[in-house]
């Protein structure tokens, strides 16, 4: 979850001072954006990926003044800018969109606020740059009313902002630290913004020098490109709300691709279709139409009846919408989730668990003496198979992404994990009896359970661990046959293979040589067995 | 008391001593020495603190030279024959070391040609050399360690002191028993009648006897069933997954676009074999992806859907029991080992356990998924809890769940819940509402307990465990 870093004393001035510091966290939580923390002068708000217009400060100021009655307007009608972005054929990121900010007062918190967001969103909701990119440039500093979009062979030249000295769009991937870190998602063509003079910007890696922002700045221009259309054209009207909010005056640029033209941004209200009835049932609440149209109102959506159909307008960069529960949703953060009167489900069933076995095995082995023991299913080859002296290419469900050697793969087997249990507690009162209840996962990806037991003293031997498991077999009347068995880490002649009706188990005493291998000093019997269906 | 810590108690009486001299004294294994402080400790008779010593053992060259001598003291006895003994006359070896430690030490000296014993060369021939006598008793001498024939080596030991309580119970403890006086009752005595007329030797009735070691259960597995009763209780049935999933039942299933930021692979362990998990038929394939098309646009890819990971959440069990409902309503819960692909440390872990519940029920609504909630942790303990917004990409409404500790005096989130979207609710079980949670099972045992480390519950230091007694816990079973 991102976490945003919001200037209070900005966040109070965007809220025209009609709310204060103290009632900030209360609000916060009533907009769906809880307060998460607070460092001198900074709140940390909690951002769900619902809402990416929170990643803008200014989005939240929108919410809480919506919130307390006093929504802001943000036109939704807008002037065209004039300019035109022709969109050529970029496969890697075939979709952009534009908008014109102009009078926009850029104060610190302002700018730090967009620098945030654009960081942000490209973190979060752009999918680290890969499906959305945001470039801004001083709108005073481009050529011309027409700008290009196109792929580039990567020759083209610019001075990367930041920079002193021109370099190709392939240089830029070689020597600035943006580029390095991006380029992998570059593959064949270079996308490139252009105005009359030259390059404005390389998306998704850096804008130009010539046109960047400064401080002073008054006309902006927000180009956005990507891989999903409606993220790019949302991610617009996220920003031109933003601008808006700090007095920019928004203007609209026609982004003409090959078969349509389409002027953006749209700053429309969206709308959606629902039912009062359905947000009732939903919330299990008798609320009123107009409860409903009023607790709506203050997330900032309007209720309109057209013609018989209830329809919720509501901001366009909201991206959350989808039908009558989320329409529910709004009405019940808005009411406070904590004043709703919980109420018991008249919904009669029969409990019942399904540890069965489980459940009786783990009774007798702590009657029995045991200690019980809870280890990970994830481990590495060096631990579970060579430390025993078994192949390290035993076949087993193995890790493609692990991020450290010590969990490459998934256990086969409880035996290793009891050994390293064992070597924890050696130090203990002897003898130690322990056991584990718990998950293997084959090479096919099954998960079982199996029991694992083991002593670790001087008493420990396979007469008493085969008699502990006698007992076991016996109390669930299994019958079984136990024939000799080799295994690399148990003694030759004291290790068994029991087999039952359907499923198997080892016993046996483990190899002094293993024993010396993991420090231990005492004998060590161990018993491992599948709980199977039938036991 | 048994024999070893008799001996423990017998050693450290008058002054303090560390276990490895106590086992030297004794003649008794240090295992075995180290088990009875154990227990002696538990007792109260001890106090134990745990030290580092420095040890001395013999190199190999070292062992050689207690049985065969040192270099220098050959050369010497050599040089004590009559005229000395010539110079060619004495091995590479002992020319290198053993002569010129012997003239350093002022045993041997050489004249034309010649070794010869010095007076006090001679001495040390008749006395007996005394580094070697040191050597043998493998005392600390830096010489000896220098020349590499003592090697010193750390072992962890302990010092152990005797408390009052450990004095009296040495005092108390039976002496030969008197004449007649019968001590332990034998079941000889008991057929022969032989205790008739005799006096029995009086015990000490209050000496703390021997603990009896017993099965102890896990706390967090006693906990795991607590929570699985506690559902149980409310009716509800518990249902189970493999801990290997495709990515449509741990994500497609549950509405997470493919592209979705919890799919990356910082997130979620991909596995490389089995690499993929093929569906079966039965597995609502195509309504799920006509949902994905309709409402997240772009493409869904049934390759992406069957790639096998570990579940990331146990709301894969629900997807996957809600598609194979044959009944219009239920109540399940499942308690089980989810996965992240994370660093571990103090408060992460790779693989911990999640607590799942869903209630599928055509009148279900969001005031009895807050009913439901509020009485499972009202049964565990927890009076005051608080619902907070959130946001699922399954769940709508969704909310975090606050639970107020009192004795922290402090708001911990423990989980999530929701209303199963209408777009996860259709495609696998064709009807709607379905209430569903997702709860940390380790974080409130770790704050009820006062656990700091989360890798406290998978280390199973049994001693480390013990401090939590169960009676810390009875709440639980109030």
């Amino acid at each position: 979850m991102a976490v945003l870093r919001a200037n209070a004393n900005d966040l109070i001035q965007l809220c025209n001072n009609e709310i204060n510091e103290k009632e900030i966290a209360s609000l916060l939580d009533s907009i769906g954006a809880p307060l998460d923390g607070k460092e001198d002068g900074t709140l940390l708000v909690e951002v769900t990926p619902n809402r990416p217009d929170y990643l803008a400060v200014e989005g939240i100021a929108y919410s809480l003044l919506c919130f307390v009655g006093k929504r802001p307007k943000i036109p939704e009608e807008i002037s065209q800018s004039g300019l035109v972005v022709e969109a050529g054929k970029v496969a890697s990121r075939p979709y952009i969109a534009a908008l014109v900010a102009k009078d926009v007062s850029m104060g610190e918190a302002a700018i730090e606020g967009l620098m945030q967001f654009q960081e942000k969103i490209h973190d979060t909701f752009g999918r680290k740059r890969k499906k959305i990119a945001i470039g801004m440039h001083d709108l005073d500093t481009v050529e011309g009313k027409k700008i290009r979009y196109y792929a580039g062979t990567g020759n083209e030249k610019f001075v990367p902002l930041f920079e002193s000295e021109e370099m190709s769009a392939k240089e830029v991937l070689l020597r600035t630290e943006k580029g390095k870190e991006f380029a992998h998602i570059i593959q064949r063509e270079y996308p490139i913004v252009a105005d009359e003079k030259g390059v404005m910007s390389f998306p998704p890696i850096l804008n130009s020098e010539r046109t960047k922002v400064r401080s002073g700045t008054r006309n902006i221009f927000v180009d956005i490109t990507g891989t999903d259309r409606k993220s790019v054209e949302n991610a617009a009207c996220i920003i031109a709300m933003a601008l808006s909010m700090r007095g920019g005056k928004i203007q609209s640029v026609d982004v003409k691709y090959d078969k349509e033209t389409i002027r953006l941004p749209n700053m429309r209200r969206k709308s959606q279709e629902f039912s009062f009835d359905a947000v009732n049932s939903i919330l299990g609440a008798q609320f009123s139409r107009k409860d409903i149209c009023a607790l709506l109102h203050r997330t900032g959506v309007d209720v309109v009846d057209e013609r018989g159909r209830t329809v919720a307008y509501y901001p366009p960069w909201r991206v959350d919408i989808f039908g009558n529960s989320d329409i529910a949703e709004d009405v019940a953060i808005a009411y406070g989730y904590n004043n709703f009167e919980p109420e018991k489900p008249e919904l009669f069933t029969v409990g019942k668990d399904t540890q069965g076995v489980r459940k009786l095995l783990r009774e007798l082995m702590l009657s029995l003496g045991y200690s019980e023991i809870n280890t990970f299913v994830l481990s590495n080859e060096r631990e579970e198979y060579q430390k025993l002296g078994l192949d390290i290419d035993t076949p087993c469900v193995k890790i493609a992404n692990p991020l450290t050697t010590d969990n490459t793969m998934l256990r086969t087997s409880l035996v290793p994990s009891m050994l390293r249990t064992i070597v924890q507690n050696k130090k203990y009162r002897l003898p130690l009896r322990l056991f584990e209840i718990g998950e293997v996962v084959h090479a096919d990806g099954k998960t079982d359970w199996h029991l694992c037991a083991a002593i670790y003293g001087e008493e420990a031997g396979l007469e008493s661990i085969s008699g502990m498991m006698k007992l076991l077999l016996d109390r669930f009347g299994m019958e079984y046959e136990a024939e000799g068995f080799s295994m690399p880490f148990m003694i030759d002649g004291r290790c068994a293979r029991v087999r039952m009706k359907n499923g198997s188990a080892l016993i046996g005493e483990v190899h002094p040589e293993i024993l010396e291998r993991f420090g231990l000093e005492y004998p060590v019997a161990i018993v491992e067995v599948g709980i199977i269906k039938g036991f | 008391m048994n024999s070893y810590e008799k001996a423990v108690l017998e050693s450290i009486i008058t002054k303090g001593a560390n276990a490895s001299q106590i086992a030297q004294m004794k003649g008794l294994d240090v295992s075995g020495i180290f088990s009875a402080i154990e227990s002696l400790k538990e007792k109260g008779a001890v106090e134990a603190q745990a030290v580092e010593t420095t040890l001395y053992e013999l190199s190999a060259e070292g062992e050689h030279c207690v049985g065969a001598g040192l270099p220098e003291e050959n050369v010497t006895r050599k040089a004590a024959e009559k005229n000395g003994c010539p110079l060619d006359a004495l091995s590479d070896a002992e020319r290198k070391i053993g002569l010129s430690w012997a003239i350093k030490k002022g045993l041997v000296g050489i004249s034309e040609g010649r070794v010869k014993a010095t007076a006090k060369g001679l001495e040390m021939i008749e006395k007996g050399y005394t580094l070697r006598e040191k050597l043998k008793a493998k005392e600390h001498n830096d010489e000896l360690v220098k020349r590499g024939l003592l090697v010193q080596k750390k072992v962890k030991d302990v010092v152990v002191r005797i408390t009052p309580a450990g004095k009296k119970m040495l005092a108390e403890e039976p002496k030969e028993a008197g004449t007649g006086a019968i001590d332990k009752l034998t079941h000889k005595d008991i057929v022969s009648g032989g205790w008739k007329g005799k006096l029995f030797k009086a015990y000490n009735v209050s000496a703390a006897g021997e603990m009896p070691q017993y099965g102890r259960e896990n706390i967090l597995r006693r906990f795991r069933k607590r929570i699985s009763e506690i559902f149980t209780e409310m009716g509800f049935e518990e249902m189970e997954g493999g801990l290997v999933e495709s990515a449509f039942w741990n994500f497609d299933a549950l509405f997470q676009p493919q592209d979705h930021p919890a799919r990356e692979l910082a997130d979620t362990f991909y596995l490389k074999g089995p690499a993929r998990i093929k569906l079966s038929k039965d597995a609502p394939i195509s309504k799920v992806r006509e949902v994905h098309l309709e409402k997240w646009g772009g493409h869904w890819s049934l390759d992406e859907a069957e790639k096998a990971i570990l579940r990331t959440h146990t709301t894969a069990v629900s997807s996957r029991k809600l598609s194979e409902l044959n009944v219009p309503q239920g109540k399940f819960f499942a308690i089980g080992r989810i996965f992240r692909n994370e660093a571990i440390d103090y408060k992460h872990l790779a693989e911990f356990h999640q607590v799942e519940g869903i209630i599928a029920w055509d009148k279900a609504n969001f005031r009895n998924l807050l009913w439901v909630l509020r009485e499972f942790y009202r049964k565990l303990g927890f009076e005051k809890i608080l619902f907070k917004p959130s946001y699922f990409p399954y769940t709508e409404p969704s909310l975090e769940i606050h639970a107020y500790f009192k004795e922290k005096k402090m708001w911990v989130e423990l989980g999530g819940a929701g209303i199963f979207r209408e777009e996860v609710c259709y495609p696998l079980f064709g009807r709607y509402p379905v209430l569903a949670w997702g709860l940390s099972l380790e974080r409130p045992l770790m704050i009820m307990l006062g656990i700091e480390d989360i890798r406290a519950f998978y280390r199973n230091d049994l001693r480390e465990l013990e401090k939590y007694k169960e009676g810390t816990l009875t709440w639980l079973f109030e």
